[in-house]
């Protein structure tokens, strides 16, 4: 069935979010899996794409909102790995070492005892991200003659995906 | 006669490379093979552990280029100011970063840092003894949504008069100089979210006529488009307020600010040749290039331009866009 123009408008958004550098694809296809230890499921994690063309500070990213199956996941459950590193996804904004470099693997780990069970799950996330650099001048805004706006820096960009994953059977 | 010198932006390869289809080993001998000046890195994407790559790292690099025969011109850095919640970096913060990058550049054996018009005309000029005792030229890139009369880069102008340094000057990016928008701005759209056949043709017409953008908009309709096609003409073909633009760039139609850019060559030992699509036949629809090469010949420039390939063509490869560049501003400036 065709598309409502409202849907359109929504369509378009959604795959310039991020400067269009992903779309609308911000989770790795096929990367959602349980995390079993020792034949324990503790979670589940699935694999984030980076979300630009040259990597990212970790402490761009404002929040992460997670809904699997319709249940919204407590920021408390979620965090985030990336190589030897591992935060909360509430403690993302006060890391501003951590570069998520572009081929690194940034994964979403989930803390759910039992992990997902075996068949189709729907996951539907939202990631607000600053921009970590731009072309206006409020950056400067210890120098003198240089306190104006910087919008790229106070409206967080907003990047939504919702996607039907499978988890296997074991 | 002299020739232009080349250099590849191994950003063009980006997409192949944050996607893992290529390895920056895979990329190096792609530079190789087109044939190039010299090569562009940017640093956050394809240096492992950047802002603070190892010393093994920048050994195995020195060595890479050495094997390639690819001379490492300009080492691309940012100002990330955005990386602190709640507050911009400071001054001192960006000097430092900008001083390290400078130092790994010339660790790497990079001549060109090229960072960004968030260093500060009165900052940069703070850089420009470390630029001087480090023998890299620092240059700031102008990048659309800018434009040489933009403000901030007449204060560049009035800095690299006063100085005069061959230590200190621009890398200008043809994204500034757009007629309008890249001929593939559609392409990240859902097929069934507009008509981009109808779009591209409003673009195209955008690009080489001054019809103003409400009569562009009744032609939308008038030829079967919707409000969708109208919202996204609005926001992807039509120029953009450089005051609210993040990333976009406002489009000059058919009169590019050629005086500027002919102002500011003086002071560019290097430049990005951005391109978005080229076709068979070695044309780039949207960018006047044979006019701003004319222009880098009446002045006898002697700097770099680095082919910066920033589309994602399906029907030729990024080395096939990227030949056709070099070809085709080999061919503009053996013409004049």
């Amino acid at each position: 069935m065709a598309k409502t123009v409202e849907e359109k408008i929504a369509a378009i958004d959604a795959a310039l979010s991020f400067g269009g550098f992903m779309g609308s694809e911000l989770v790795r296809p096929g990367s959602l899996e349980n995390k079993i230890i020792c034949g324990c499921r503790t979670g589940y994690r699935f694999r984030l794409n980076n979300l630009s063309y040259r990597g990212v500070w970790i402490s761009t990213l404002e929040n992460i909102r997670l809904k699997m199956d319709g249940e919204e996941v407590p920021h408390c459950d979620m965090s985030i790995k990336l190589r030897d590193f591992a935060c909360q996804v509430d403690e993302t904004g006060n890391n501003t070492d951590i570069f998520w470099a572009a081929k690194d693997e940034c994964w979403v780990v989930v803390n759910k005892v039992g992990g997902l069970k075996p068949g189709e799950h729907t996951l539907e996330i939202e990631i607000s991200k600053r921009n970590d650099f731009g072309h206006s001048y409020g950056e400067g805004s210890d120098v003198e003659g240089y306190r104006t706006r910087a919008l790229e820096f106070q409206h967080p960009e907003v990047g939504k995906q919702t996607l039907v994953c499978m988890i296997e059977e074991e | 006669m002299s020739r232009l010198k080349h250099g590849i932006t191994l950003y063009g390869f980006g997409m192949s490379y944050v996607h893992g289809d290529a390895e920056l080993e895979d990329i190096l001998q792609k530079a190789k093979d087109i044939g190039c000046d010299g090569i562009e890195i940017v640093a956050p994407q394809m240096v492992p552990g950047h802002p603070n790559p190892s010393d093994e790292w920048i050994g195995y690099f020195r060595d890479a280029c050495a094997r390639y025969e690819l001379d490492p011109v300009c080492y691309s850095i940012y100002v990330d100011s955005g990386k602190h919640r709640g507050r911009f970096t400071h001054e001192a913060e960006r000097m430092t970063d900008t001083v390290a990058s400078m130092e790994y550049a010339k660790r790497m054996g990079f001549k060109v840092v090229r960072s960004q018009d968030a260093l500060l005309p009165v900052t940069m000029e703070k850089m420009l003894p470390y630029a001087e005792e480090l023998g890299i030229h620092l240059a700031i890139e102008l990048h659309g949504p800018y434009c040489p009369s933009t403000p901030i880069f007449q204060e560049y102008y009035d800095l690299f008069e006063r100085k005069n340094s061959e230590y200190l000057g621009i890398v200008m990016d043809y994204s500034a100089f757009a007629s309008g928008a890249p001929g593939n701005v559609l392409a990240p759209l859902p097929d069934d979210a507009v008509h981009k056949e109808l779009l591209y043709r409003i673009n195209h017409l955008y690009a080489t006529t001054e019809i103003p953008e409400e009569e562009l908009i009744r032609m939308i309709y008038a030829e079967g488009g919707d409000a969708a096609d109208e919202y996204a003409a609005r926001k992807l073909l039509f120029s953009i307020d450089p005051d609210t633009a993040k990333f976009g760039t406002p489009y000059w139609r058919t009169h590019p600010d050629y005086e500027g850019f002919r102002r500011l060559l003086k002071y560019s030992r290097y430049m990005h040749g951005k391109f978005y699509y080229m076709d068979k036949d070695c044309n780039c629809p949207g960018i006047d290039y044979e006019n701003f090469v004319r222009i880098m010949k009446e002045e006898n420039y002697s700097g770099y331009i680095a082919s910066e390939y920033e589309g994602f063509d399906t029907e030729s490869s990024d080395s096939e866009q990227i030949r056709r560049h070099i070809a085709m501003l080999d061919r503009y400036w053996d013409k004049y």
